[in-house]
This record gives C-alpha cells, structure tokens and sequence, in this order.
C-alpha cells in the first residue's frame, strides 16, 4: 500500500529517484529489531537477576547428606573473574580428641579454579593423589566459616567436590561462561 | 587461539548489537553519542585483551578484526542478501513534500530531523521544498530539493 502511495507521489513529483528500497526487506528488519529489543531486555533482566552470574539467582548453598558442613557457590560463575566459596563447617563433637578440621578439595575442581586466599589462613596443607587437605585448628563447640576466594580457570561445566572427612563429600555444579 | 575467538566474538557480538540498534543509533552523533562510543570501546577492549597484554596478542585481535571484515566484504559482493541484512537498504522519507508517517515512526525519524537534513544540507526552509528526504543506509538523511525550490 505504502508502495503505491510512493508511486504515486513519485509521478507528482518531477524527479525520478533512482533508488534501491526494499519494503518488503524493511519490515522483516524492523521486525528483526524489535525482537532484538526485546531479547535485550531479557538478558538484561536475566543479568539483573544472575543468570549470567554473581546475582540472587546464581548464589547457592550444597551441603553433604549428613549435614556436617555446607558450601555457598555461585551456580554460575564468569572465566576469569572472581569467585567466593563459603564453607560452613559444624562444630567438631564433645567426644573427638581432635581439634584439627579437615577440608579437602578434589583434585580436577581445584585444576578449574585459581585459589588466591583462604580465610582463616590453613595450618597446614596436604598433597594426595585426589586433591588437596587444608587443615584447621577448630577450639571447641564452635562452628566455623572458612572462605576461599581466587578466579574461575575453566569455561564450561565445573564439578565441584570439597568434603571434611573421606566420605562426607559436597558436589555441585557451576556453569562457566567466557 | 584464543586472542582470534576472542575478537571473532566481539565483531559478531558488536555487529549484531549495533543492527538491532538501527541504523541512526551513532550517525547523527549529539555528544553523549559520542562518549557512548567511547565508553562501548573501553568495555570491548578489556574483553577481546583479557589480561594478556602482549604485543603479539594485541596483532592477533587487530589482524582477525581487519581479516573478519575483508571477508565480510567479499562475502557482501558474492551474495547481495547478506549485504542487505547488514547494511539495510535505503529508504525514502519524505516524497514531493509529504513526509511518509508510517516509516519514519518504524525508522525513529521525526520531521525535525529530516528538516534539520535539509537546513543544513540544502538550506531549505520548509517541508515544500523537500521533493525527496532519503534514509541512508550510512544513516544520514539526504534531501533532494524541489526544482521550483531556487536552486
């Protein structure tokens, strides 16, 4: 219809306009437009939210099935960038002799990741052949929080597996992205 | 290999992002446009660099972002589809002095932007002098005056 009304017009007018316009063409590119506008504004949101990390989405916490200690992970996490594991252990019982509470990482997750810093520092640190044992003086009764912080080396799905003793394992997974 | 993904990403990235922004998004720059381009640029570089400050690495993205868009304009020449998706096609405005509603509301151009085009391209005054405004694919709006309209 435009396409007449231009013709039209066209005739009125004296000149003829040597142009290459495609109508057709630029509806199906303002179409493609909007659309575009409005997936903008759906990652947008969906950042806001933590979709694509570091947001109310992405934050979570595992714990192990017996419920001695929990992990606080981002769900997803950016390569390069920033994470922060927070580890809630529960307090060592009245009838262990021990103080020292064990934290071990698994060997491929600590390979995805760069630790930068534990906090509270660890006491002393263990080579297996799975992974690494950070070791912890813990006083009594008390439940302790043990944060670690460094940046993601790995794009793509990460594995994570931390535990305190040989079989009380917490696994998650975080996704990634470049 | 990864300084060429990396910059490969962001020429798709900034190509389709700048598309679906249309065409007079940075053409008709006010000077907050500009300081947009330039803070767009500082967030690009720090993703296609990453934290590899080499100079070979900085070669590399500038070599794939070169090589990406000599290939983009043989692939243009060999298929005139693609030239249309990316470039868009130009798109007339205005006809015999009767500005054409419908697409400059679709193409975000209001009359007084194309009787600015035509002030300061033309030194035309009034609507009536325009016989055709054109959306360029550049995104500039030039304005071929009436015959009657002394020039």
């Amino acid at each position: 219809m435009e396409t007449a009304a231009h013709k039209a017009s066209s005739e009125l007018s004296g000149t003829d306009l040597d142009i290459d316009e495609d109508l057709e063409y630029q509806r199906r590119a303002w179409r493609f437009q909007r659309i575009g506008w409005i997936a903008i504004g759906l990652v947008l949101i969906g950042a806001l939210l933590g979709l694509f990390g570091r947001g109310p989405l992405s934050r979570s916490v595992a714990t192990d099935p017996e419920n001695r200690f929990a992990v606080e992970y981002d769900r997803i996490a950016r390569y390069e960038s920033p994470f922060r594991l927070v580890i809630q252990l529960q307090p060592v019982p009245e009838s262990s002799r021990s103080r020292t509470a064990r934290l071990w990482i698994d060997r491929r997750y600590a390979e995805s990741l760069r630790i930068e810093q534990i906090t509270p520092e660890a006491d002393r640190t263990e080579l297996t052949a799975d992974g690494f044992v950070y070791m912890f003086h813990m006083s009594d009764g008390q439940s302790s929080t043990i944060t670690m912080t460094g940046t993601m080396e790995h794009v793509g799905w990460v594995q994570g597996r931390l535990g305190t003793g040989p079989r009380d394992a917490v696994v998650f997974r975080q996704f990634v992205f470049p | 290999m990864d300084s060429v993904l990396r910059a490969l990403a962001v020429f798709i990235f900034l190509l389709l992002v700048f598309r679906i922004a249309g065409r007079r998004t940075l053409t008709e720059m006010t000077s907050f446009d500009f300081v947009l381009l330039l803070i767009i640029s500082e967030a690009t570089q720090n993703a296609m660099i990453g934290n590899d400050y080499s100079v070979t690495n900085g070669f590399l993205v500038i070599l794939t972002l070169v090589g990406v868009d000599i290939l983009l304009s043989l692939v243009k020449r060999r298929f005139p589809h693609v030239e249309t998706w990316l470039d868009g096609k130009p798109m007339v405005l205005v006809s015999n002095g009767r500005p054409l509603k419908d697409r400059m509301a679709q193409a975000r151009v209001d009359e007084a932007d194309v009787l600015q085009a035509a002030r300061e391209r033309q030194g035309l005054a009034r609507m009536d002098d325009i016989d055709y405004a054109v959306l360029e694919i550049s995104g500039g709006i030039s304005v071929i005056p009436k015959r009657s309209a002394g020039h």
